[in-house]
């Protein structure tokens, strides 16, 4: 059982969506971030609108901080503009009309701080988030990365007490993506309130969560940390998504130590990491394969999954893995327990993150 | 085969070009007719310069009335569920098709002296508003409030409702998020709405001159004002004030011209 949670998220809700019901039952500690993965209209994101008040419960409670949000049976909704739960939402919403600083004082400003105090706290907070002079510009001059800093920027200077992102980083394109995660990491660990993440990228879901909860068709299918789903996917569509292969290991001059072996991570920061490969990333050779791969490893077929027209192939070895490769690779080297392969991945294909 | 570019048929040219001559020729000749030089001292001319005043006050009037009361009903009809609602949004576009005359006698049957609400107004704050300059801009902003109505519903309509969600999650209450998200938003629209309303409110004629009367000084407006000057055969003078509507006609197109002609 969990314990009872003091401060942060406790929260069991039904929603009614014209015929459909998201039913999720969330607990996250204070200073915890909790992922929402799930397919397309799997609820996540109606789920992130009950909590910030902005759809009604059909029933259940929502308390942040011991602090009663919704309760239906006793009749209470504290309105939106009411609670202390700031979002970022999917496409940002910056205000057009106003520049960065003053999308930023917005929320200071509605609870009644004066003009002077909430410019200056605005003005700190985008230099928190490295946007330092770059208040005067309005959100249609911002980058990708810029806007998605403004918005973590307004939604954190208010110290919610509850904060939500709603696929923080879907709009942004792949180079972008990887430094935005680790400012989004950093600044996610300075607040100090509960945080509920909604994605549908394993990676952010690994990297910003240490809890991952699965949505499907409005239902919780499995709950666990990060290591617990990769290990035990309970479904297909989880394994599909978030069974990546997952380790934990130390970084150092460009090199990871899982194990026995040393991966090549041109970009992974010093120390403490955890290390994400997608399993299609996981190419298998019969012989040790020529040219760029500099992740090369002898192993053992320890078992073959036929998932449609692919299969999941757990390999033993210096690094255990998981590989998904075509139906066709499989007869064709003719894969299954015990078969000797070389795994083989691409350096630019892992992902690495802070611990 | 190439596709081979054909003239379009000379019956299509033939009538557009009449068509385009009814459309401009009159234009032609009241800019034709214009006495130039006399312009200025036909301005000048007491009679017009009080009706140029009288227009400009009641159509400001008229226009004011319509952003006060039309911006919220705009509001209401594209953000709220009741019923009747569609019943309402027809009401609200009769005006645009009634006839002008026909506003003014409907005017006159509810806020004449008689009038359902006009007795009521007479009797209780001695308020008479037919035949006074009030009435001439209670009847302007009667025809030209539905165009307001209009472009408002429409830009609240297409409005982005997650700003204001995102406005609330920030501790906005509804009005700051109105004042600070919604109007600044469909700012463009509302002012769109309201010069078109202004426009329409300086051209009234026929709704003013049955509810209101014809008094020089009181009721009589630019149009009113042409009317009477060619009665009393002054041409010159009417051709000058038709001149002043004209212009001001072709700027508001200039400055709509975005938002009328941006698909051309």
């Amino acid at each position: 059982m969990t314990p009872t949670v003091e401060r942060g998220l406790d929260a069991s809700v039904a929603v009614d969506l014209g015929g459909f019901r998201v039913e999720v039952a969330l607990r996250v500690g204070a200073g915890e971030t909790v992922a929402l993965v799930g397919p397309n209209g799997a609820g996540k994101t109606t789920m992130l609108r009950a909590l910030a008040g902005l759809v009604p419960l059909a029933r259940g409670r929502v308390v942040v901080d011991g602090r009663v949000l919704d309760d239906v049976a006793a009749g209470v909704h504290v309105l939106a503009e009411e609670r202390e739960v700031a979002v970022v939402f999917q496409d940002l919403l910056l205000f057009p009309h106003l520049s960065a600083l003053d999308n930023v004082a917005y929320g200071l400003r509605s609870r009644k701080v004066g003009r002077v105090e909430s410019r200056v706290a605005a003005a700190t907070w985008l230099a928190r988030v490295g946007l330092e002079g770059r208040g005067g510009a309005r959100p249609a001059q911002l980058s990708g990365g810029e806007a998605q800093r403004v918005a973590l920027a307004r939604a954190l200077v208010v110290e919610p007490r509850l904060l939500l992102l709603d696929e923080p980083l879907s709009a942004l394109d792949a180079s972008t993506r990887l430094a935005t995660r680790h400012d989004l990491l950093r600044h996610l660990d300075e607040h100090d309130g509960a945080r509920v993440l909604v994605t549908h990228d394993p990676i952010d879901a690994m990297a910003l969560a240490s809890r991952v909860v699965v949505l499907e068709g409005g239902r919780v299918v499995q709950e666990g940390t990060p290591a617990e789903i990769t290990a035990r996917p309970r479904s297909r569509y989880v394994a599909d998504l978030v069974g990546v292969n997952l380790f934990h290991g130390r970084a150092g001059a460009g090199r990871v130590d899982v194990g026995a072996f040393p991966l090549v991570v041109p970009d992974a920061p010093e120390g403490d990491v955890v290390v994400v490969i997608h399993p299609r990333a996981v190419s298998l050779h019969l012989s040790s394969p020529e040219g760029t791969p500099r992740n090369v490893w002898k192993g053992t077929v320890e078992s073959v999954e036929p998932a449609g027209d692919r299969a999941r192939v757990r390999v033993a070895g210096l690094v255990p893995i998981v590989a998904e490769v075509t139906s066709a690779a499989v007869s064709e080297l003719g894969l299954a327990r015990g078969r000797a392969v070389w795994a083989a991945v691409k350096a630019t294909e892992i992902a690495a993150f802070p611990e | 085969m190439t596709p081979r570019r054909r003239r379009p048929p000379v019956v299509a040219l033939v009538l557009g070009a009449a068509g385009l001559a009814l459309l401009v020729l009159p234009l032609a000749g009241l800019v034709g007719r214009a006495p130039w030089g006399a312009a200025l001292d036909a301005l000048r001319e007491p009679a017009v310069a009080t009706a140029l005043r009288l227009s400009l006050e009641c159509s400001l009037s008229a226009t004011a009335i319509a952003v006060v009361l039309g911006v919220p009903l705009a509001w209401v009809l594209a953000r709220t569920t009741f019923p009747g609602r569609r019943l309402v949004r027809a009401v609200v576009l009769v005006p645009l098709v009634l006839p002008p005359v026909v506003g003014g006698v409907a005017l006159l049957l509810a806020f004449g002296r008689r009038g359902l609400v006009g007795q009521h107004l007479d009797a209780w704050f001695g308020i008479r508003l037919p035949f006074t300059t009030a009435g001439a801009a209670l009847a302007e902003a009667f025809v030209a409030m539905p165009f307001l109505v209009v472009t408002a519903e429409a830009a609240f309509r297409n409005l982005d409702r997650r700003f204001e969600d995102a406005a609330r999650t920030l501790g906005a209450g509804r009005w700051r998020v109105f004042r600070t998200v919604v109007l600044p938003l469909t700012r463009p629209s509302l002012v769109a709405g309201a010069v078109l309303a202004w426009a329409r409110a300086l051209g009234e004629f026929g709704a003013t001159i049955t509810f209101a009367g014809n008094t020089p000084g009181r009721t009589t407006t630019i149009p009113l004002e042409v009317y009477l000057l060619l009665e009393s055969g002054r041409v010159d003078g009417a051709i000058v004030l038709s001149l002043v509507l004209l212009v001001v006609s072709v700027g508001v197109l200039v400055a709509l011209r975005d938002r009328w002609l941006g698909g051309l």
